[in-house]
């Protein structure tokens, strides 16, 4: 008996509402949108005479409605838009209202006619593809699209001696500037410019100073290699393969001891350069050596982003034995841009003598 | 022979006793399909193919004397359980039967569970006595009860015969009017449930407008809106809905709007990709419910735009594991045997070996990644050699990183299986070397784990073992392992039985401690010890 009663007047309303309607605002709403492009919003009003319907928008965030009157489009057809200025991810949104025509001066409430000002109803606009992923991007890196770099680091695989006595250190410096711009025109995500010096002395052999090198002729070519070069530019794409997955490729020309030379490097990323990621490298600069590596970085501690790498490498100069780094750096990312971070490491080329890494680096966003 | 028995025989006598205790578990009907229906009971609650089922339907009534009204069930019939999953369970139903079923109807499942029947709770205390005289209920009120009473629980057709008899006899009875309302609610309740009624606009044909999103970004809600074409003739809508492979959908609420409009939202945790699944049913002017935008078995469907690659390394606390370990193994501690002459004799065989390496952990298949350094010095390696002045024991060094990577596969019924490999680059006495690992685990890496490892080190050697991992205790992991090697530096072949313990702190720290025991022989063997630092950031 209650469901009875209860569905007869359900039903005795919606039968009044639908009469209502009948002469009334009929609208189906749109289910998404495209940024940047009008809305038209389309209603069939069949006592437009009686009413004028208005359209109230907003984009999703902001405070004031706009409207704008619905204008006759073919019979009982009429149409709004919402102009392309307002149409910005991630949504709009908008609800429709009238006002019975009235003698001229009289003050008329509009009523509601579809959604209201305190449930109105949500468009979701969507972004292409590439602006919605630039967006993300641009976000990442609080809207700044430049940033210049500078860091140096001292590396030290120890000393090295012979069985005259003869002691040699196995060690460099490097030092790298560079400038990035964040193109964001995908794939193609950044380009970068810079500089390195790379200088060191190496014992002239793979592993020990040669055993014909004594005390006295420990400072000759024959004995004791100065490796690496003063000039070395180079250019460099940053190619999104997709996003999150970053393929960063560099050429590079340097000026060598004793002749101009070329180098390459090749890493590829999957995650945040500045944060959580997994990235392998392959760094090759001609005579002076090869590095191939593999870096993990968290940002999962607080304020102080982190990461590890294992490197294999001969560098300074190719005529040293392979050894190898392992490295942990630490930065200190700061609101206006900048991001300090410290390098602590070992190196060595074999289990026997090693030495420290130590490194710092600075970089500004803007 | 004869204690053992007795003592088993003890041990039975001594524990509970086990007794059945089946239980009628009620379950709801989430989806209807063409040759079956779906509960939402499965394995977990006890549910067995072949378990009988009843179906019915809740139905509100008045009351005959009070006008109350009254929640009473409706049979429609009996199943019987044919396939039963970890959450669901299918029923396989007559057509007859299957055109009455709706989702929502209630289904009383028939368990049999095996359970320790403990004491019974005592009783609650008497109620005090209440001193105040019955109340009379005179004869024809008696006789509605009566009435009421014989059709609670009865099907449609029972109740309405009942009923219709009794007005036959009390036709001016001060009940006859009521009755006669309730039987009019009976009458069209029952035409309502006739799938096949004539000449009765079916519900099947009312219609909404509406404009389907084709492509949404996931983990946010979506506004619908649905415009009904015959306002007059719904009293109420509901939206149901589901991520896409999902057997379920749940109900959500269509809120009504100046009349013709239904508006609901799509909630953010329902929208994951690769998409979400919806249809709108409504209840008719009738009281008949059916689809009327997309169905369970057709729903409307949005396409979710996948987590890019980069979600996946969004920070999220937990998802860092930092270890710091070292291990010392003495293979030798207990080798007291002289050269025969009675002399000391020099026979160590011994390593040590420390590591500190951070895991990532990623979600999907990848589970994880891992990065660390480690070193590792020795010297022996072989069971009887004598070392002395002239012939020292080798010394074995070893300074290297490692990158490891952990694919997992959690589908399916079984537990989760895990591989992790490993590649491995150093230095020796002998210079650069490489080497690798790997380890295949059953069960969860966090959890109880049963794990096969193997790896190999140029100049070090090679070592074995299977692990078992378990947390006893919510704050206590224990690992047991036996290993197979050949450490220090290629030597003799070795067995290390090991057990770490650990101990959970605090959320993000937790020490291990861990002890061994080694050798190569009966008589060259030792023992070992170790201590770790595991964070969680």
């Amino acid at each position: 008996m209650i469901k009875r009663t209860a569905i007869q007047v359900l039903a005795c309303l919606g039968a009044l509402v639908g009469a209502a309607v009948a002469d009334g605002v009929h609208h189906v709403p749109p289910a998404q949108a495209d940024a940047a492009a009008p809305i038209e919003i389309a209603a069939r009003v069949t006592d437009a005479g009686a009413r004028t319907v208005h359209l109230y928008y907003r984009t999703l965030g902001a405070a004031a409605w706009s409207d704008v009157a619905f204008a006759q489009a073919t019979g009982d057809r009429w149409i709004a838009t919402i102009p392309a200025t307002a149409v910005i991810a991630p949504g709009v949104e908008y609800y429709l209202a009238s006002v019975a025509t009235a003698a001229e001066g009289a003050a008329v409430e509009p009523v509601d006619e579809f959604a209201s000002a305190a449930l109105p109803h949500p468009v979701l606009v969507r972004l292409s593809v590439a602006d919605a992923r630039r967006s993300r991007d641009l976000a990442r890196v609080g809207g700044r699209k430049s940033r210049v770099h500078v860091s140096g680091e001292w590396v030290d695989y120890g000393q090295r001696d012979n069985a005259n006595g003869a002691v040699v250190d196995d060690s460099y410096y490097r030092v790298d500037v560079d400038w990035a711009y964040r193109l964001l025109l995908y794939p193609l995500e950044e380009i970068r410019f810079g500089y390195t010096r790379l200088e060191g002395n190496v014992p002239n052999s793979d592993r020990r100073v040669p055993e014909t090198c004594a005390p006295a002729t420990e400072d000759t070519s024959a004995c004791r290699l100065r490796a690496g070069f003063k000039v070395g530019g180079w250019f460099e794409l940053g190619v999104g393969v997709t996003e999150g997955v970053r393929l960063d490729a560099r050429g590079m020309f340097t000026a060598n001891q004793t002749s101009f030379a070329l180098g390459g490097r090749v890493e590829l990323r999957a995650g945040v350069a500045d944060g959580n990621h997994l990235a392998a490298s392959v760094e090759y600069m001609a005579e002076v050596g090869t590095v191939g590596g593999l870096r993990l970085g968290w940002a999962t501690v607080p304020k102080v982003p982190m990461a590890m790498t294992v490197e294999v490498t001969d560098l300074p100069s190719s005529v040293r034995a392979t050894g190898i780094r392992l490295l942990y750096d630490a930065f200190y990312p700061m609101p206006n841009g900048v991001r300090a971070g410290v390098r602590l490491g070992y190196a060595a080329r074999d289990q026997i003598i090693g030495g420290p890494s130590v490194g710092v680096s600075a970089s500004y966003d803007f | 022979m004869n204690r053992v028995v007795a003592l088993v025989f003890a041990v039975l006598v001594a524990a509970p006793m086990a007794a059945q205790a089946d239980v009628v578990l009620s379950a709801r009907v989430v989806k209807t399909d063409r040759r079956e229906i779906y509960v939402n009971l499965g394995e977990g609650a006890g549910v067995v193919e072949g378990a009988k089922l009843r179906l019915k339907r809740p139905m509100t009534l008045r009351h005959p004397v009070t006008r109350a009204a009254v929640t009473d069930w409706l049979p429609l019939g009996d199943g019987t359980v044919t396939d039963v999953g970890a959450q669901l369970s299918r029923i396989a139903l007559e057509p007859d039967l299957l055109r009455q079923v709706k989702v929502g109807d209630v289904a009383e499942v028939y368990v049999e569970r095996t359970e320790v029947i403990g004491a019974p709770p005592p009783l609650p205390p008497p109620p005090p006595v209440d001193d105040k005289p019955m109340p009379v209920v005179d004869p024809e009120t008696a006789g509605v009860l009566t009435v009421w009473r014989a059709t609670t629980g009865q099907s449609l057709d029972a109740r309405i015969a009942a009923w219709t008899g009794w007005l036959a006899d009390h036709g001016d009875s001060r009940f006859a009017a009521d009755v006669r309302a309730d039987l009019d609610v009976l009458r069209a309740t029952r035409e309502a449930m006739r799938p096949d009624a004539a000449g009765r606009p079916r519900s099947a044909q009312l219609q909404v407008d509406h404009e389907l999103p084709t492509i949404v970004d996931a983990d946010r809600p979506v506004a619908l809106a649905f415009v009904l074409a015959e306002p007059d003739r719904v009293v109420a809508a509901s939206l149901h809905a589901r991520r896409k492979g999902q057997p379920s959908f749940v109900r959500l609420e269509l809120t009504r709007e100046h009349g013709i409009y239904l508006r609901g939202t799509l909630p953010a945790e329902l929208i994951t990709a690769p998409g979400v699944e919806y249809f709108v049913e409504a209840l008719d002017v009738d009281g008949d419910a059916a689809a009327v935008y997309g169905s369970d078995a057709s729903p409307a469907a949005i396409t979710v735009e996948p987590p890019a690659v980069l979600d996946r390394f969004t920070p999220v606390k937990r998802r860092t594991q930092l270890t710091m370990l070292g291990s010392y193994l003495d293979f030798a501690t207990f080798d007291d045997r002289s050269d025969g002459t009675g002399a000391d004799v020099d026979r160590r065989d011994r390593f040590a070996e420390a590591a500190i390496d951070v895991l990532y952990r990623l979600d999907g298949a990848v589970s994880g990644v891992r990065l660390g350094f480690g070193a590792y010095g020795g010297r022996g390696g072989f069971a009887d050699r004598i070392w002395t002045a002239a012939r020292p024991a080798p010394t074995i060094g070893f300074q290297f990183g490692y990158a490891e990577v952990e694919v997992r596969r959690t589908s399916g019924k079984g537990p989760s299986l895990g591989f992790a490999g490993r590649i491995i680059a150093g230095v020796g006495r002998d210079g650069f070397g490489i080497g690798g690992a790997g380890r295949f685990r059953i069960g969860d890496a966090d959890a109880t784990n049963l794990s096969l490892g193997l790896s190999g080190l140029q100049q070090v050697g090679f070592l074995s073992d299977l692990r078992l991992e378990t947390w006893p205790r919510p704050r206590l992991p224990i690992g047991i392992s036996v290993a197979v090697t050949d450490q220090p530096g290629n030597g003799d072949l070795g067995v290390r039985l090991a057990t770490d313990v650990g101990y959970q702190l605090r959320p993000w720290v937790r020490p291990m401690i861990r002890g061994s025991w080694q050798g190569r022989t009966a008589t060259h063997a030792g023992v070992g010890a170790g201590a770790g630092l595991v964070f969680d950031w």
